[in-house]
């Protein structure tokens, strides 16, 4: 593992009891590095991502590990995994206003979480807060805070959890469809904000997503899924122009572009068994073998 | 080409805890016979309000909704309900839990029809592009996708000449977003039904519109055929829309 590998997937099987959901997925993810996993609803993205977080709702895991931080996840006690978890990671939701106490205000929920971590400073807490809250195009800071969860929009919310990953200076942002409830324009302002994350703060990203558009924006690299199986991944500029897997293709097909075409989509059955080679430097690709 | 639809100086506000918000603001536009307007506009621009008035399912303040030629009143005849059919963005949401898919659609039918009416649910599940042994199952067993399709089902059995559609693709993912789109391009191409296509993505509405009007905060601010909205915008906020679109780059 390299220095600034910071987390690493190794033949990665998991599921809910009734065989696995996602199979084989071998990735690792460094220092200020964003991979964006991509498919179809249902193909594992979700699993995936809550098998790393390995909290709540986790999946069971039934071979391979998950190296976090040089610390291999599977011999650590529950306890300790969670610590390092909720230390190291932070999470964005694709409902975030679940993620916090509806009627509790953002302020003390805030307050709350950077004590609990030993990341809050009393002085620095009002302008860092500020600062970070502009950054993300929320205005009127103080208003913010003294709200409640359940009076913000989800877009809102979805904005305001970005804000803590931000200031709590977690390693790993770990987000199931970060921009889902978002509209154009503030959709924009939150993926500038992912890339600013990373090359600022060099926070790693791992983003779920079927929005094949913030991929290619925010990522360094793609990972394509489908039926629980990687099945392409690639820098993102090169995936998204010589895509080699015919699932890609298709997907991308289906992607609509500004004053084009009506997008398809065929279900025509894939491929999505073998092994995951290098067909080129860093480009991987499901093959029969 | 004829209007089918006309909607002049629609004015709708809300009251809570004594503060007023104006969710439209005099909005007038027009759907010709067979055409396809897409909507496009933040959260909070009023989108889901106007198709609300439009369908009927709530009374504008001041304003009127001129359907085929004759002003439509707040308590519709159920002809005029058949004509204009309506699809919602969350379709699990929208059919009842305990009940199957047949039997919700069933019953929207024969509300519409009168009972008795005999539903060819096999042809609309083709025409849907569904098998129809799935409209046996409940709605929570089905993908987004597939409950988005029979929600349009449902929409389609009293063949009405006016679709409103309500962010319909927003929660779902490409594969199915792209599905949804040709389908409604092949039911138009097929039935010649007019459509209003509400979405906070402009660039979808761009692939399926003939026109597009852009809302703002109770207002239309910008409207035209969907070429010149997109290479030639003219308010300001439409070119932030149009400059905001994240595009693959292939």
């Amino acid at each position: 593992m390299s220095d600034k590998t910071i987390l690493s997937l190794e033949g990665l099987c998991a599921g809910y009891g009734r065989g696995d959901a996602i199979s084989d997925i071998s990735l690792s993810l460094s220092t200020g590095e964003a991979l964006c996993v991509v498919g179809q609803s249902g193909c594992g993205k979700s699993t995936l991502l809550k098998s790393v977080i390995g909290v709540f709702d986790k999946p069971v895991i039934s071979a391979g590990d998950i190296v976090f931080d040089g610390c291999r996840l599977s011999e650590l006690s529950q306890k300790r995994r969670c610590a390092l978890t909720t230390s190291g990671m932070g999470f964005i939701f694709q409902t975030p206003g679940a993620a916090f106490n509806p009627i509790r205000s953002y302020k003390k929920q805030f307050i709350e979480t950077l004590k609990s971590h030993d990341k809050y400073d009393a002085k620095s807490f009002l302008p860092s807060i500020k600062d970070v809250f502009s950054r993300l195009g929320l205005q009127d800071c103080e208003r913010i805070l003294a709200s409640c969860p359940y009076e913000m929009s989800g877009g809102m919310n979805q904005r305001i959890a970005l804000a803590l990953v931000i200031l709590m200076q977690q390693k790993l942002l770990l987000a199931d469809e970060p921009t889902s409830a978002l509209d154009a324009v503030t959709r924009r302002t939150v993926a500038d904000e992912l890339i600013a994350m990373r090359t600022d703060c060099g926070i790693a990203q791992m983003i779920v997503t079927h929005d094949f558009a913030l991929a290619s924006y925010v990522a360094d690299r793609i990972a394509v899924m489908h039926c629980g199986r990687i099945v392409e991944l690639a820098p993102a500029k090169e995936l998204v122009s010589s895509p080699l897997h015919p699932y890609t293709r298709m997907l991308l097909e289906a992607v609509p572009a500004l004053g084009g075409s009506i997008p398809t989509f065929s279900d025509a059955p894939v491929q999505s068994a073998g092994k995951l080679i290098e067909a080129c430097a860093g480009h991987f690709v499901l093959s029969e073998v | 080409m004829k209007n089918i639809l006309s909607v002049k100086d629609l004015c709708r506000s809300y009251e809570r805890n004594d503060i007023k918000t104006e969710a439209l603001h005099d909005v007038s536009f027009e759907l010709k016979y067979g055409e396809i307007l897409g909507i496009v506009g933040t959260s909070g621009s009023g989108k889901s309000t106007l198709l609300r008035l439009i369908s009927g399912l709530e009374a504008p303040d001041a304003g009127s909704v001129v359907f085929d030629g004759r002003e439509l009143g707040q308590k519709r005849a159920l002809a005029d309900k058949r004509d204009i059919q309506m699809i919602f963005q969350d379709a699990g949401a929208s059919f009842h839990p305990r009940r199957t898919i047949a039997s919700s659609i069933n019953d929207a039918f024969q509300s519409l029809m009168g009972k008795g009416a005999v539903l060819d649910l096999d042809s609309l599940c083709i025409e849907v592009g569904l098998n129809s042994c799935l409209a046996r199952r409940y709605p929570g067993s089905l993908s987004g996708g597939q409950c988005q399709r029979f929600a349009i089902a449902r929409a389609i059995a009293s063949s009405p000449r006016v679709l409103l559609c309500d962010e319909i693709t927003s929660a779902l993912d490409v594969s199915s977003q792209a599905q949804i789109l040709e389908l409604l391009s092949s039911l138009r191409a097929e039935t010649g039904m007019s459509m209003i296509f509400v979405s906070h993505d402009i660039a979808v509405v761009s692939t399926l519109c003939d026109r597009i009007a852009v809302m703002r905060g109770g207002d239309i601010v910008e409207q035209g055929n969907t070429k010149s909205i997109i290479s030639a915008p003219r308010n300001e906020y439409t070119k932030e829309l149009i400059a905001s679109v994240m595009e693959v780059k292939h």
